[in-house]
């Protein structure tokens, strides 16, 4: 009486979709867009959440160039517009939307119900889109940025990384059944350098460096009005020991 | 020193945000009004930022529209970080106050959603969700769905969730819930608490559930495959403690229910010894259920982002052993009273893994394997085996891969006296009376579950499944189909249309059919 038939045609579907699933860029934003559903007899909530690797954006921007026929500096421009918009250069992106089909959402506050793991070590976000806050009663989207180096020794947390975990709180709704939402990427293979490479990279890299050098000039001013209180100080003293050995 | 802090701000921001207005002469803000605290208190506070430093050293009054920028600048900047339920309460009087100011600066208040709202739901306290839910069915007479009268029409669900944001490390949910027959009542109610090192817990009456991954749902998760041992809803009052770390996570739980001693004469149809008719007896019951203790540990980890697997254990731990007695009348050539006596230790546990292979973020292989360990009060009659086991294979593939449909492919296998602990997970195919012997399987079964569902647009999906139950006796296999069009007139209020048909040797009609509609409007 057992369905002999059964693995077969798991088989047989499992290549069909093999065959059905692929198209270039497709496949790779596919590869980083990651879904979680939650129902709850009744309710639903759907969470999509879309790491913003460098495969991803090279694929996003050739996407966008293919469709739209652009030129190389065309391309180059949206690309550094593309980047600069995604704060990569001191922040991870995560694209997080939600599809609720159930009781309202609350999130808020959001940067407390959601966190990166990196290593063994768990980061909440250095800044997410504000609406994310908000009463969702059916979709809504929003990035969310969290630190790319480390707050106090300056070390590139990607470095070395082979996996990172997104959680989002099983909190924001009761859809969620008290359950955690985690998408898990490995991102041992991904290399952001390369998206700062070519001319997009360069104009970035400049832009990294001007505010660098502006943080570095006011580091500079800050300490030379130190050492100019300093050297106030000591001519004070200076002027002081002198009267006193005069008397 | 605190106002000379907020007219440095005042300066700068006018300077920065608004030139047009650093000349007016009216200064109509005077320097013991309350904003100029406020303002300086959102500043010393950290969560106003971004003023230049030395830009302004006097100490002048200034205008309201001055102010207003500053508040403007405030909304655009304010850090949810450090922001506390007090600055934002103080931030939300300023932008009340200064909203005509606000307005002429062209910083619409009602554009400013973003941050006011912001501010709402920091500090609006109890928010509030839910829907409600009206079925209506219609079955042949007689029908296996327990459809009265061929017609059933009811409101069978009206639900309604609260939540608390307490602070950073408590929230707050309770849910009430009626309809279908029932009074509103708390069904839900539960603190999630934040602790040190990543742990949380949640404390209460909570959903409780370890295989959400391991069975399929309609869009709106009900009327499918549910879990063998998980699901609680909710686990009866309990603590459960999680423990995430970078590639997987610890939990444990434990919950306690209290026993329950019953008595309960009825009246049961059935034959009397030696007589040729059926009548109506009297049976007198007797049931004492003990206390017990539920305890659960689950070990998850994932070894990439395509390979996942999990180690779960729950055990039943009663107090006492179970009892129960029977008493009727027997007549044989006078009329007698039996006695029949049922119980035992009825400890039982299950221990069970799981895996999850994804092929690509489109496909993926689900598999479990439970294994119980019953004590001697589960076994009796045919059921002789301690260890009964259960296991089950699918195939997911999404709609993005095959392009025209979602497929759900299961197929389990599960041992005669297999326990289902929490609740019935084919309930929905009225396993129930067709398949189980109360709680559990009562001859060896195979599940074959197919479920095919498609989103054709935003507003039109559809489901279709076909679940066929292959039992041992033979006469007592039967199938189920079901077939589903929903249409989203909004994402708050949907209707579905749909039809059930049972049919196979179990079922001693030709056959049993049902169409239901459904409304549900979500809040």
């Amino acid at each position: 009486m057992r369905k002999t038939w059964i693995p077969g045609f798991a088989i047989f579907l499992t290549l069909f979709a093999s065959w059905a699933w692929a198209s270039s860029y497709d496949s790779v934003l596919n590869r980083w867009s990651k879904t979680k559903d939650f129902a709850d007899r009744g309710d639903s909530l759907s969470i999509t959440a879309t790491y913003y690797s460098a495969e991803f954006i090279e694929a996003t921007v050739q996407k966008e160039a293919d469709k739209n026929l652009w030129t190389a500096d065309e391309l180059d421009r949206y690309k550094y517009q593309f980047l600069k918009t995604l704060n990569l250069e001191d922040s991870i992106p995560v694209r997080l939307s939600f599809d609720n089909r159930g009781p309202a959402l609350h999130m808020a506050p959001f940067g407390k119900q959601v966190w990166l793991w990196i290593g063994g070590k768990r980061y909440e976000p250095k800044d997410y889109d504000p609406r994310l806050n908000f009463r969702v009663q059916d979709k809504i989207e929003g990035m969310v940025y969290f630190p790319r180096f480390d707050g106090k020794t300056g070390r590139d947390l990607l470095k070395g990384a082979k996996t990172v975990k997104l959680e989002v709180s099983g909190s924001i709704s009761m859809t969620m059944k008290a359950k955690t939402a985690e998408f898990v990427w490995d991102v041992a293979n991904d290399n952001p350098e390369k998206l700062f490479a070519g001319k997009a990279g360069a104009r970035l890299e400049m832009d990294r460096l001007i505010k660098r050098l502006e943080k570095l000039n006011g580091e500079k001013k800050d300490l030379e009005g130190k050492l100019e209180q300093v050297k106030a100080e000591i001519e004070k003293i200076q002027a002081r020991m002198s009267e006193l050995q005069k008397q | 020193m605190k106002k000379i802090f907020a007219l440095i701000a005042v300066a700068a921001l006018v300077a920065f945000a608004a030139p047009a207005f650093a000349a007016n002469p009216f200064a109509d803000v005077p320097m013991n009004h309350w904003a100029y605290d406020a303002v300086a208190q959102l500043a010393a506070s950290g969560i106003v930022v971004g003023y230049p430093d030395g830009a302004y050293k006097g100490g002048q009054p200034a205008t309201r529209y001055e102010v207003a920028a500053i508040v403007a600048r405030a909304l655009a900047k304010v850090d949810m970080e450090k922001a506390s339920k007090q600055d934002l309460e103080m931030l939300k009087k300023l932008v009340v106050e200064f909203k005509s100011e606000l307005d002429a600066l062209g910083v619409k208040v009602d554009k400013l959603d973003a941050r006011v709202a912001v501010l709402e739901e920091r500090i609006g306290g109890w928010k509030f969700g839910g829907n409600f839910r009206f079925t209506a069915k219609w079955a042949d007479d007689s029908n296996y769905w327990g459809v009265d009268d061929d017609t059933n029409w009811t409101v069978d669900r009206f639900r309604w969730n609260i939540t608390k944001y307490v602070d950073d490390n408590v929230t707050l949910n309770v849910r009430l819930q009626g309809g279908g027959g029932n009074s509103l009542d708390v069904v839900r109610a539960y603190a999630t608490i934040k602790f040190p090192w990543d742990i949380t817990a949640q404390v209460g009456r909570f959903p409780l559930d370890w295989e959400g991954d391991f069975y399929a749902g309609d869009f709106a998760g009900y009327m499918m495959n549910d879990a063998y041992v998980t699901d609680y809803d909710p686990l009866t009052t309990a603590v459960w403690f999680e423990k995430p770390f970078s590639m997987g996570k610890f939990e444990m739980f434990v919950a306690h229910e209290e026993g329950s001693e019953t008595f309960s004469p009825e009246l049961n149809w059935g034959t009397i010894f030696n007589w040729a008719h059926m009548i109506d007896y009297p049976v007198v019951t007797w049931e004492y259920v003990p206390d017990n203790y539920i305890y659960g540990a689950r070990l998850a980890f994932d070894f990439n982002e395509n390979f996942h697997v999990a180690a779960n254990y729950v055990k039943y731990d009663f107090a006492n052993e179970w009892a129960a007695v029977d008493v009727y009348p027997v007549y044989d050539d006078g009329w007698y009273l039996v006695h029949e006596f049922y119980g035992g230790d009825i400890d039982f546990s299950t221990l069970w893994g799981d895996l999850i292979v994804n092929f690509n973020e489109n496909i993926a292989f689900k598999g479990q394997y439970f294994v119980q360990d019953l004590n001697d009060g589960w076994l009796y009659d045919d059921y002789t085996d301690d260890s009964p086991s259960a296991w089950k294979a699918i195939l997911q593939v999404s709609q993005d891969a095959l392009k025209f449909t979602d497929l759900w492919i299961e197929y389990a296998q599960l041992d005669q006296g297999f326990v289902f602990a929490n609740a019935d997970p084919y309930a929905w195919a009225l396993s129930g009376s067709l398949f189980l012997d109360g709680p559990r399987v009562y001859a060896d079964t195979a599940v074959l579950n197919i479920v095919a569902k498609q989103k054709w647009n935003d507003q039109w999906w559809t489901y279709v499944r076909y679940a066929d139950f292959d039992v041992d006796d033979d006469d007592a296999d039967y199938y189920n189909w079901t077939a589903s069009v929903r249409y989203n007139y909004t994402p708050n209020l949907w209707f579905e249309l749909g039809y059930d048909k049972l049919g196979g040797d179990a079922i001693t009609k030709d056959g049993d059919d049902m169409v239901w509609f459904r409304t549900t409007v979500n809040f």
